[in-house]
């Protein structure tokens, strides 16, 4: 059996080797945030308390990945900083998942005493088009979503008592994994004046600089480098902060692999014109 | 029948492309209301679209497992997945689909062992397919290719924090491609996306695009 040097069955064994080992036998790596992910960090410490934060949760189970570690910690810092935190989702197959995450972190014995409804809220999915509903968030939270994701009136929710309509809200994060953050940035934060953040997964971040860089956004936190750079800044290192060591190994795993390749390739090339040469 | 296959849906674009534009600019209520109404529509239209791709879907999977097509054992799981979920939807711990949503049922059990790993799954699989393609495809063929392959491997080291711990130089270029060139292509790109998908509104408003009546018309 002839195996080239590019051949998938020698390349990912060596990947799931590098990633078991990575995994296996953890080693913590010293970690330096990014200057985007420190402006979200920067952006929230400096909330009043009792401000009000929407966290976008637009994601589904495929990158759950590299955004609950994302989420987890935003979550866990807005908590920390006594702010209020309303969840939602326009991405039908990722509604359980935010519940799931937002309830974890709230049920942490750190935040004893945060009660749902009170300090933080789910509201799940809601259907329609994405701009008639940021819309109708803008005019009135509770109409908008007369029921949270249990199903629970928002009418009687004292969150809500401040936290009126998404002008109310003094900071917007939209985790995604897809152009949502697109509309968030038009029909919420660039209409309603109110600073937002993107969380998203690391293949869509590039995408991302271009608001950032057009100051859309003040601040990004993209894949689970991101997650990572704020679980260091937060001060409690949790998966992201683990999967760093395996994630260093598979990226110089895939640069000796293009070094050694185009190595191959150029020695070939040049054996190649001799042999030609050689032959004229 | 050509009226009602091409002379009504062309009207229909044309009326509605039109009308969808020019309210925009109608500052006053019934403007916002018929905004708003047209969006129940097509959250309306959005269901029935729903409804026919799940028969689109149960149609295929049907014929192929009718028909012993190649990979057709795949297609039972299709049927399983959504008999069991629907099942276990409407069921609702007991509750039934009218009444508020159980938590920690079969249907969100189903959903967290299943779904949620299932895609996870798919997904990590990515990670083999990019390191297997960055091999083939990172080439120094020519000078462009070579700057590229350049860039691809210090955004690699400078992204992950052994980047930082080999010289600090790694994370440094590695912000300054992705804030600076990175940036100007990506813009590039998205006003050439945006001034094409204008081009093609206005085309499918005056009849010009038909490609989505089918027919390859």
């Amino acid at each position: 059996m002839h195996v080239r040097w590019s051949d998938p069955r020698l390349i990912f064994p060596l990947v799931a080797a590098a990633l078991a080992f990575g995994l296996l036998k953890p080693q913590t790596l010293p970690i330096k945030p990014q200057k985007p992910v420190e402006a979200v960090y920067r952006f929230i410490e400096l909330l009043p308390q009792g401000s009000g934060v929407l966290l976008a949760l637009d994601f589904d189970p495929q990158s759950v990945a590299e955004l609950r570690p994302i989420t987890d910690a935003l979550m866990r810092h807005c908590l920390r900083r006594e702010l209020h935190v309303v969840g939602m989702t326009f991405n039908p197959y990722g509604a359980p998942l935010g519940q799931d995450i937002i309830q974890r972190v709230a049920r942490d014995p750190e935040f004893r005493g945060k009660q749902d409804g009170v300090d933080y809220v789910y509201l799940g999915y809601k259907p329609g088009d994405m701009v008639q509903v940021i819309t109708n968030m803008g005019e009135n939270m509770q109409a908008a979503f007369p029921q949270d994701y249990g199903n629970r009136p928002t009418a009687t929710m004292p969150i809500f008592r401040q936290l009126k309509s998404l002008k109310d809200f003094n900071y917007i994060v939209d985790l995604s994994a897809s152009s949502t953050p697109e509309t968030w940035i038009q029909f919420g934060s660039d209409k309603y004046h109110i600073p937002m953040a993107i969380g998203c997964t690391a293949i869509i971040g590039p995408d991302m600089y271009v608001r950032l860089n057009a100051g859309q956004i003040n601040g990004l936190v993209a894949g689970l480098r991101g997650a990572a750079d704020y679980e260091t800044l937060l001060g409690k290192p949790g998966q992201a902060v683990k999967r760093m060591f395996p994630q260093s190994l598979i990226h110089l795993l895939i640069v000796a692999f293009v070094i050694a390749g185009n190595v191959v390739f150029l020695w070939m090339g040049r054996r190649g014109k001799e042999q030609k040469q050689s032959r004229g | 029948m050509r009226f009602i296959k091409l002379t009504i849906p062309l009207l229909l674009a044309f009326l509605f492309g039109l009308f969808g534009f020019g309210i925009q600019y109608v500052p006053a209520p019934w403007a916002s209301d018929t905004k708003e109404l047209i969006a129940h529509w097509s959250r309306i239209i959005g269901g029935v679209a729903a409804l026919l791709g799940t028969y689109s879907l149960v149609h295929l999977h049907r014929a192929r497992i009718r028909r012993r097509q190649e990979g057709w054992g795949y297609s039972i799981f299709f049927f399983v997945g959504l008999v069991l979920m629907l099942a276990a939807g409407a069921y609702n711990g007991g509750m039934w689909f009218l009444s508020r949503q159980v938590e920690q049922s079969v249907y969100d059990k189903l959903y967290d062992a299943l779904y949620v790993s299932a895609g996870a799954t798919m997904f990590s699989l990515l990670g083999f397919y990019i390191a297997s393609a960055a091999v083939r495809t990172f080439r120094a063929r020519s000078f462009e290719a070579t700057l590229l392959l350049v860039a691809a491997l210090i955004v690699m080291v400078g992204q992950v924090p052994v980047g930082n711990l080999i010289s600090g130089y790694f994370p440094a270029v590695s912000n300054w491609l992705m804030g600076v060139p990175n940036v100007a292509a990506k813009r590039a790109i998205m006003l050439g996306v945006s001034l094409g998908a204008l081009a093609t509104s206005v085309r499918i408003i005056f009849g010009l695009e038909r490609s989505y009546l089918g027919g390859g018309d």
